[in-house]
């Protein structure tokens, strides 16, 4: 028999999203209470990686709204929704002004104002920063400051497998604890979901373990359509092989990217970045950096062929001051001190610009569930994120969704519990059944490999229909073998075998609509570059691609962009 | 594996909701790696007490007369004594080279008053020398240098 | 993987429904010579026994979920070159923590801890969020930054000898995050966080082991904020006879 537990709001996920969302719930209104379930301690969230800055209009600079939201719409490939982008501006100088509130240590000019740097594709530098480590700071500075509040009672190292759904909305979740192997039902009258992106759907990638789509899976399998799954930003500089995070403000700060004739081939070579050279977007310096490898000026190494990032001519006390994390992960991670010598990068993958699908306010089409962060596509990002606008998103949308769920809860039913708490039982008896079922013939790491290859082949850089086609084939094929897994541990208290099992399954299915999404656009947009299509095609495909579940495979619907103010145009820098 | 440690170290106030394996100590714990050092400055404290005692016993001798205070000096001078002293010299040595130049410097607080805190590597060479200092005038005070 | 050798790993396991106390299982694997430990961990539960349950996230050393006793010491199993280390290597939970399962141990008594020291800004007058940010220069900046930069790994827990004598104590990563708020310019609630100090369990209780600070992965030397700390408190004891209670929100 499950235990059943009842909240105000269910939050999914304890990241920057996650927390921002369950403070601003209990800051709205006094009375609730707020549940906040993290398959880890929230200060695990994959948002502590986070390294380069958060934007924001600085008020009272010579920066506008206007700016920040052209460059970010120029940024999506103009397929951004741009009611969401000029929300997500006006918001976004507030959010970053109430973390400083709350303690977090955003680095300063002498005057004791809020310092900013240069980032890729912003024509203004706003990018607020905290040396190097900004997610590390923000989600500290969030996760101490939820504390002061009990009315958000958190269920951490509990592991969200289904959403309930009674009577048409979502009324709660059912959570596999991890210290008892129980599963515990968790009631709330809304649910938020922020559980982050899908990166280790790939081999190679900045993204921590923890980060395998499970919100996304969630929403997708109660019937929620998932958006723009084929845009998968690759970051142009991670290291090879750990795929570990190199910050794009090593670049802000004045790095060069060279390839292994030592030129700096951004600059020498038009690769559409002009004079943004090294800054330009993240979509269009990750396919630079292909060419040249394809061209033959790469450098080989165990783990591929890579490039190289030069902070050399910055000098060490500028490092030291601007970028002491790189220079600890280059010498830990790379072996290479890049005081003295340049960092071997490559891209790898960093985030995913689609998501569970989203309007302005954070409400899915299905009653009741939300979504916030990376794991959402509200559409802010469009078909390319620029750099340091997700941890803003993260806050804004966060603070949004939490705002808007509570006024839907406030109207909402509870639910029938007896209906939610045998959903929660069978939920509890699948799990049970799959816990150390040592009869199959499949090993998780194995599945996991061979899914993460075809990503690679399919869903990489550079597309190409062919590879797109085989990877779907191969992900179904694949799917039907995970029936299949054996498991060893049959034991309940923490068990991490069936929690990389479950998590395998979410990986999956969101890898399939990957596959598909790319496959049906026939056009090269943003960071989805098909070398069958090379160009935009704004007559036929300008519109946000829908996957919805079906036994069969994900069924494509498309949505239209909201397009205010700026119209498409050619998109150069 | 390490000694065990107290059974409720690092336990949550309620029972975890499920039966734990007890806390172990550091495995180099007490007596290998560093903690032999943390050990054998904590044992100097003996040092500290006795030669508290001791002190005591001067200052007593000295309050009683000069007779009392040449019998003092006569007992200072038994092997068992002197051992003692040389002992408990090693021990303050090490304890004040511990002390002093491992943790003052770090535990000063970045303001003191309305001044800054120097920065760290002065401390060692002024407490070095502050040392020396004190050692050399008592040194001249005992030997009979200021009548 | 001919350029491979083989590493035997001696690790502690405990299941709390078949084990009365932990015990070790040994496993022999072939390693590269650019792993980590945690690389090791993960191909043993990836390819050889899948029952082996261990905390992991970021492989970075920044989300602070990996640390583990390695040979006798506290690491973080993400930044431990296997190259450290000669033919055995053994693994077991961090010292000074009680055990849930194999290399995963009992955090709640650490979030206690956390709490009690109140880690968020404290004033007694806020601003909105429209008037702008409270300014702080650079140097302000630096007083605390350092104590900031605690990833909440434990690894000081589990070297620390008061923390597994007695339970009571704070500890040095709770203690420092007290510290570092105590130090910023936009907090006011030193009285309040120095009365927590001055408790039972507070900072009076380290006894200059240093072993907090000589574990950190991340420089925050802990041994300094405790020992400040120490100072500070007793300034603000005795402050508190002269001037009228904290004021706070």
């Amino acid at each position: 028999m499950v235990e059943v537990v009842r909240h105000d709001i269910v939050i999914v996920g304890g990241g920057g999203a996650g927390i921002r969302a369950a403070i601003a719930a209990v800051e709205a209104d006094p009375k609730v209470t707020v549940a906040l379930v993290s398959k880890v301690y929230p200060m695990r969230s994959h948002t502590v990686s986070a390294e380069g800055g958060a934007a924001a209009v600085v008020p009272g600079s010579d920066d506008s709204l206007d700016k920040h939201a052209y460059d970010t719409i120029k940024g999506s490939d103009f397929l951004a929704d741009q009611n969401v982008v000029d929300y997500f501006v006006e918001q976004a100088p507030l959010e970053l002004t109430r973390l400083e509130h709350w303690g977090c240590p955003w680095s300063r000019n002498e005057d004791g104002s809020v310092a900013t740097r240069p980032f890729g594709g912003m024509q203004i530098p706003r990018t607020w920063y905290a040396a190097d480590k900004v997610g590390f700071h923000m989600l500290h500075t969030l996760f101490q400051h939820c504390m002061r509040f009990d009315r958000i009672v958190r269920y951490d190292e509990h592991f969200v497998t289904k959403l309930l759904v009674d009577g048409g909305a979502v009324k709660g979740v059912a959570a596999l604890d991890m210290r008892e192997g129980t599963t515990r039902v968790v009631l709330g009258r809304a649910v938020i979901l922020a559980t982050g992106g899908a990166g280790k759907c790939f081999p190679f990638t900045t993204n921590g373990t923890i980060k395998t789509g499970d919100g996304m899976a969630l929403a997708y399998r109660a019937g929620v359509g998932l958006k723009d799954m084929e845009f998968v930003q690759y970051h142009p500089t991670g290291l090879p092989g750990t795929g570990i995070l190199i910050t794009e403000a090593s670049r802000g700060e004045g790095g060069y990217v060279i390839n292994s004739e030592g030129e700096r081939f951004l600059v020498t070579r038009d690769y559409g970045v002009g004079q943004k050279a090294e800054l330009g977007p993240r979509d269009m310096i990750s396919r630079a950096i292909m060419q040249e490898i394809s061209a033959g000026r790469g450098i080989k190494g165990p783990y591929g062929e890579y490039v190289q990032l030069d902070l050399r001519h910055l000098g060490e006390a500028k490092i030291m001051k601007r970028l002491p994390f790189v220079r600890e992960l280059s010498m830990t991670y790379a072996g290479v001190d890049p005081v003295h010598q340049p960092i071997p990068i490559r891209p790898v993958v960093h985030y995913m610009m689609g998501g569970v699908d989203t309007d302005v306010t954070g409400a899915t089409d299905l009653p009741g569930l939300y979504a916030a962060g990376e794991c959402a596509s509200v559409s802010l990002n469009g078909a390319n994120r620029l750099g340091s606008n997700s941890l803003t998103e993260c806050l804004v949308f966060g603070a949004r969704a939490a705002v808007e769920a509570l006024k839907y809860a406030r109207g909402a039913s509870d639910g029938n519990e007896g209906a939610l708490r045998r959903q929660g039982d069978e939920e509890m008896g699948r799990i049970d059944a799959l816990r150390g079922r040592k009869k199959g013939g499949e090993k998780i790491a194995q599945v996991r490999r061979e899914m993460n290859l075809a990503m690679e082949r399919g869903c990489g850089v550079y597309r190409e229909q062919a590879t797109m086609q085989q990877t779907g084939v191969e992900l179904a094929q694949l799917k039907g073998r995970y029936a299949d897994l054996a498991l060893e541990d049959t034991s309940k208290v923490f068990n991490t075998e069936i929690l990389t099992a479950l998590e395998l399954g979410n990986m999956l299915d969101v890898a399939e609509t990957i596959a598909v999404t790319a496959m049906a656009r026939q056009e090269s947009r943003g960071a989805h570059a098909c070398s069958d299509y090379p160009k935009r095609n704004d007559q036929k495909f300008l519109y946000h691609s829908v996957a919805f579940f079906t036994p069969a495979g994900p069924r494509l619907e498309k949505k239209p962009v909201t397009i205010t103010r700026f119209q498409p145009e050619e998109r150069k820098y | 594996m390490g000694r065990p440690a107290d059974p409720l170290a690092m336990s949550p106030s309620r029972p975890g909701r499920t039966r734990t394996a007890p806390p172990v100590m550091p495995a180099e714990f007490p007596a290998q790696g560093r903690y032999r050092s943390y050990m054998l400055f904590g044992a100097c404290c003996v040092f500290f007490l006795l030669s508290s005692l001791l002190v005591l016993r001067v200052v007593d001798a000295l309050a009683t007369g000069p007779d009392a205070w040449d019998e003092l000096l006569r007992q200072f001078r038994h092997p068992l004594y002197l051992a003692y002293n040389v002992a408990a010299l090693a021990g303050f040595v090490f304890t004040a080279r511990r002390f002093l130049f491992q943790l003052f410097a770090k535990s000063q607080p970045p303001r003191i008053g309305p001044f800054p805190r120097p920065p760290l590597a002065v401390f060692p060479p002024v407490l070095g020398a502050a040392w020396l200092a004190a050692t050399a005038l008592l040194f001249c005070i005992l030997w009979g240098a200021f009548p | 993987m001919s350029d491979l050798r083989k590493k035997t790993f001696v690790i502690t396991r405990f299941d709390p429904d078949k084990d009365e106390v932990p015990k070790t299982q040994t496993y022999q694997i072939p390693v590269r010579p650019d792993w980590k430990v945690l690389d090791a961990l993960n191909f043993i539960k990836d390819e050889v026994d899948g029952t082996l349950s261990h905390r992991w996230s970021c492989r970075m050393a920044v989300c602070g979920s990996c640390g583990m006793t390695v040979n006798g010491e506290p690491k973080l199993t993400c930044k431990t070159a296997l190259s450290d280390y000669g033919d055995t290597v053994a693994v077991g939970p961090l010292s000074n923590f009680p055990v849930i399962r194999d290399l995963v141990v009992e955090l709640e008594g650490f979030m206690e801890k956390f709490k009690a020291v109140k880690p968020w800004i404290l004033r007694a007058k806020e601003k909105a969020p429209e008037e702008g940010v409270y300014r702080q220069s650079p140097e302000q900046l630096e007083a605390f930054k350092q104590f900031s930069m605690c990833i909440n790994c434990m690894l000081c827990y589990a070297a620390c000898p008061v923390v597994g004598n007695e339970p009571d104590y704070l500890g040095p990563a709770a203690i420092a995050l007290g510290h570092r708020y105590n130090l910023d310019s936009r907090d006011e609630g030193d009285a309040e966080r120095n009365q927590v100090f001055r408790e039972e369990g507070g900072v009076y209780s380290c006894s200059y082991a240093n072993e907090c600070s000589e574990v950190c992965p991340k420089n925050v030397d802990p041994a300094a904020a405790i020992n400040q700390a120490k100072f500070l408190a007793v300034v603000d004891w005795a402050k508190s006879f002269v001037s009228s209670p904290p004021r706070r929100k």
